[in-house]
């Protein structure tokens, strides 16, 4: 099996060379054969500044990804992480969106970009945040933006967008997503590289600034509301709630998603109701989405991959496929909006891999089919642990949340 | 999708002042201290900018990314301000001063500044920065302190008490119960009152709350005659009032009374005292500013402030009205079996008010029962409480008094009542017949007090020769009611 083609179509000759993007996508379990045909779909032949790699965690790492080093010149950088699943547009249908490879390629004269790792994060994840969001201070381009790829499993990854808040301050945009393994929640990887190396590391988070003298735009949207009365945190720690409102998390929360024990003991359908009725935080304009990902039947408490404050006040969330996907169209239009006019030279997506379950496939192929047709640009991205997405205020971490990269 | 509690979107700030107090409150060194403000300053407030001032010198600062935050940030006015020069980005401002109002003493005098490109802050927003300094300004002073570390987490306990009870919808009388209770046990066992007025007029203040060790030996009337006593000072002041008050016969009690303010109608002040108490600290002193500042943001909800002016209020008349009156009772009732004290309730119906309604019109009716409340209150301790519990019928409970000592305070009434009242130059008397009952030492119920009262009321009405009639003795084949306490 071979990449699927792309084409670049509605992006004029000019705009094309000095920047430019190229998404190509292979679900071949073969690693090295996968990594070429994503990877030659993506270039057709140029020379990039900057190649994303999204892919599945089962693949072997180093043989994937050497066939798309092999593709680079010698300044230009490779990041990536292994997902809950992928997609690039256009393109033909996908067999099954959680195999595979993606390669995101940008290019052109008018882009310029630097990267970096930062490995133990959990150490201190607020400093490594600080240190990877350095990266932005190489380059000289006008618009800049920071991508942010972080593990998906090490919890508290808002305290790593914290950090890379504090270096980058008020005036550049943040996006990204954290690494995922189709949803097994054992390991995920982050990696970095160029022509000549890669560095593959699990804990890791992956700081890549990207200028361009062309604007910048990002979106985010999730289609959900609250309902029900709320709940109060009374006792929680990190992304562990152990009582609200003075009981046990989980008897309020099987209570809310209408759960007996037993049923709720059987992981698979805990979950698959769990992601449909996640917990909104009370912020300012809105909620703040708390995916629960499990449930701990010796202490009663809940687990959710992010920092549920005590003190806060949550509600239960609710949503429908239409409204998810209608949110969805309304990132990538919220982004573009961001472009102040120009077409969009390419899109890039971190979707929540919630949602993916939650839609299923005639709900994912719905999805993507309106977002591949909305603009004459390529859009491509990934499924993730936990979406990033600061424009403006400071908080940039989100869930149940599909975060859209415009360039234009 | 419809959001049957849409409300509380208005009011997430109280939802997140809380996470901020337990953020700020966990870290043990200042600067983390100083960086997880900030953080949580910004991110409550979807601002941009946000730093912090320290004798005028900034020791931390979000938002300017690589660059150094310009020193103009530490020299904006207190409250609002548009950035009207070019050292600082394009936003809208926003400072508070990190000693509280009324804090007793400092040795940091600091300013917390939030700047926002998006939209001017709300006048809600600065409230909340304000209670936002205050905790920070509290939390870096405390850090010096040994006493911190039980202190912030039984703050922190107790604020969350208070919390619970306003965002899970509780009947107001249970948070202001909690609010009193919280204060109780923050201060360790000390007796508690929330005393609260509407209009700024300190001749109304009433305490909506109390809640006292059970086994103190106080007099209840002294309880409130105090808490009143010092909330007045307090709310005219503006300050932290802490005074060594005369407190029963051979004991004193320190009380601290902190001004509270709900809103533009509603304020009073959070009174704590505890007998023999000696040396209250300012460590005290300060929890209770900052614990009144939370729960003044706390129970500002809509919902809250809503059920709190009608359940205070009797706009006519300025009195207690049915439901307060009711909570009151109850609880001087309980009170009174507990020690076998008395306790007296004077039912007052007016004799002419319908035909002075009929005559001169509903306006002049209306200042009619103004005018009545007014006289009624005049002769009245400050510790008792009147209300009117609808139409031209008031109650008046009076603790410590027997049926026979209410008669003087009842005969004064019927006196002030019978003098005339001038209507548009017309000289109108309307009079009162009034009836007595008391709780026959613990053995009548709050109910049963009305109703014998009221029915004292109507003996004395239908005979015109006497205005005032006694309940007679409840019969003795009457069954005890259980004592309590």
């Amino acid at each position: 099996m071979t990449g699927t083609s792309t084409s670049e179509v509605g992006v004029d000759e000019r705009a094309r060379d000095v920047r430019w993007m190229g998404v190509g996508r292979s679900e071949s379990p073969c690693a090295d054969a996968a990594g070429a045909a994503a990877a030659d779909d993506a270039l057709r032949g140029r020379s990039p500044v900057v190649v994303l790699v999204f892919c599945a965690h089962t693949y072997d790492l180093p043989a994937l990804l050497a066939p798309v080093r092999a593709r680079l010149g010698p300044d230009a950088v490779l990041v990536g992480c292994s997902t809950n699943g992928q997609f690039a547009l256009p393109g033909s249908p996908a067999q099954d969106v959680s195999a595979g490879v993606v390669v995101i390629a940008l290019g052109g004269d008018e882009l310029e970009a630097s990267a970096s790792v930062a490995r133990d994060v959990t150490a201190d994840r607020h400093a490594a945040g600080a240190a990877v969001a350095r990266v932005v201070q190489d380059l000289s381009l006008e618009h800049r933006v920071c991508l942010l790829l972080a593990d998906g499993l090490t919890r508290e990854q808002h305290e790593i967008v914290r950090g890379s808040y504090a270096t980058l301050g008020a005036l550049v945009p943040t996006v990204g997503g954290c690494a995922g393994d189709d949803i097994h929640y054992v390991r995920t990887y982050q990696f970095l590289g160029t022509r000549d190396e890669v560095e593959v590391v699990s804990d890791g988070v992956v700081g890549l600034a990207i200028g361009s003298s062309g604007p910048i735009g990002v979106g985010i949207g999730h289609g959900w509301s609250k309902f029900g009365r709320p709940f109060l945190v009374t006792n929680s720690s990190g992304g562990r709630i152990y009582e609200l409102d003075n009981r046990p998390a989980l008897d309020v929360y099987l209570e809310c998603l209408d759960l007996t024990p037993q049923e709720a003991r059987d992981e698979e359908h805990f979950r698959h109701t769990a992601f449909g009725q996640p917990l909104g935080l009370s912020r300012r304009t809105g909620e703040d989405i708390r995916v629960v990902h499990a449930a701990d039947f010796d202490d009663g408490s809940l687990l959710c991959l992010a920092d549920v404050p005590q003190g806060a006040v949550v509600w239960q969330m609710s949503t429908d496929p239409a409204s998810l996907v209608s949110a969805a169209v309304g990132s990538l239009d919220e982004a573009v909006d961001g472009l102040g006019g120009e077409p969009p030279v390419g899109l890039v997506v971190f979707d929540c891999g919630a949602r993916k379950v939650m839609l299923g496939s005639e709900g994912v192929a719905e999805e993507l089919d309106a977002l591949g047709s909305r603009y004459d640009a390529p859009v491509a991205g990934f499924y993730t642990f936990g979406e990033i997405a600061r424009t403006h205020g400071a908080w940039g971490m989100h869930h149940l949340t599909l975060v859209t990269l415009a360039l234009a | 999708m419809s959001d049957p509690s849409g409300e509380h979107t208005k009011h997430w700030s109280t939802h997140q002042l809380t996470e901020y107090f337990a953020a700020v409150s966990l870290p043990e060194d200042e600067g983390a201290v100083l960086r997880v403000a900030i953080e949580r300053v910004v991110e409550c407030l979807e601002a941009e900018f946000a730093a912090v001032s320290l004798d005028h010198h900034l020791v931390a600062s979000l938002g300017f990314g690589a660059a150094d935050a310009p020193s103009e940030l530490g020299e904006l006015p207190l409250g609002a301000a548009h950035s009207d020069t070019s050292a600082l980005p394009d936003a809208h401002y926003l400072t508070a001063r990190m000693d509280g109002p009324g804090s007793l003493s400092s040795t940091v005098s600091g300013r917390l500044v939030v700047g926002r490109f998006e939209s001017a802050f709300a006048a809600e927003e600065e409230q909340m920065l304000k209670a936002m300094a205050t905790v920070l300004g509290l939390v870096l002073r405390n850090l010096r302190s040994l006493a911190v570390e039980r202190a912030r987490q039984n703050l922190l306990r107790n604020l969350l008490e208070v919390q619970r009870s306003i965002s899970t919808r509780r009947p107001l009388q249970e948070v202001l119960d909690a609010v009193t209770g919280a204060t109780s046990r923050l201060l360790g066992i000390a007796t508690a009152s929330l005393v609260l007025t509407m209009d700024d007029d300190v001749a109304t203040l009433r305490v909506v709350s109390h809640h006292g060790n059970t086994e103190r030996v106080d007099d209840p009337l002294q309880d409130d005659a105090v808490a009143v006593a010092a909330a007045r000072v307090a709310l005219e002041s503006g300050f932290v009032v802490s005074a060594t008050a005369e407190h029963e016969v051979t004991m004193l009690a320190d009380v601290v009374a902190v001004p509270v303010r709900l809103n533009a109608e509603v304020t009073g002040a959070l009174v704590a005292w505890k007998a023999g108490w000696g040396n209250l600290s300012d460590l005290h002193a300060e929890l209770l500013t900052m614990f009144a500042n939370q729960v003044s943001v706390a129970i500002t909800d809509a919902h809250t402030m809503a059920t709190l002016q009608e359940a205070l209020h009797d706009s006519l008349t300025g009195l207690a009205n049915r439901e307060l009156f009711h909570d009151r009772l109850e609880h001087a009732c309980s009170v009174a079996r507990r020690r076998e004290e008395p306790v007296a309730l004077l039912f007052i119906d007016l004799d002419e008010f319908k035909a002075v309604n009929d005559a001169h019109g509903h306006a002049a009716g209306d200042e009619v029962l103004a005018e009545t409340a007014r006289r009624i209150t005049g002769e009245l301790r400050v510790s008792d409480t009147a209300a009117r519990l609808g139409g031209d019928e008031f109650v008046v409970l009076l603790e410590g008094l027997s049926s026979a000592q209410a008669m003087d305070p009842a005969r004064r009434i019927v006196e002030a009542l019978r003098r005339p009242v001038v209507l548009d130059g017309h000289e109108v008397v309307v009079g009162a017949s009034i009836g007595i009952a008391d709780g026959d030492l613990g053995r009548r119920s709050a109910s049963a007090i009305v109703a014998a009262a009221d029915e004292a009321m109507y003996r004395a009405k239908s005979s015109r020769s006497d205005q005032i009639c006694v309940s007679r003795p409840a019969p003795s084949s009457q069954p005890l009611l259980p004592r309590v306490g």
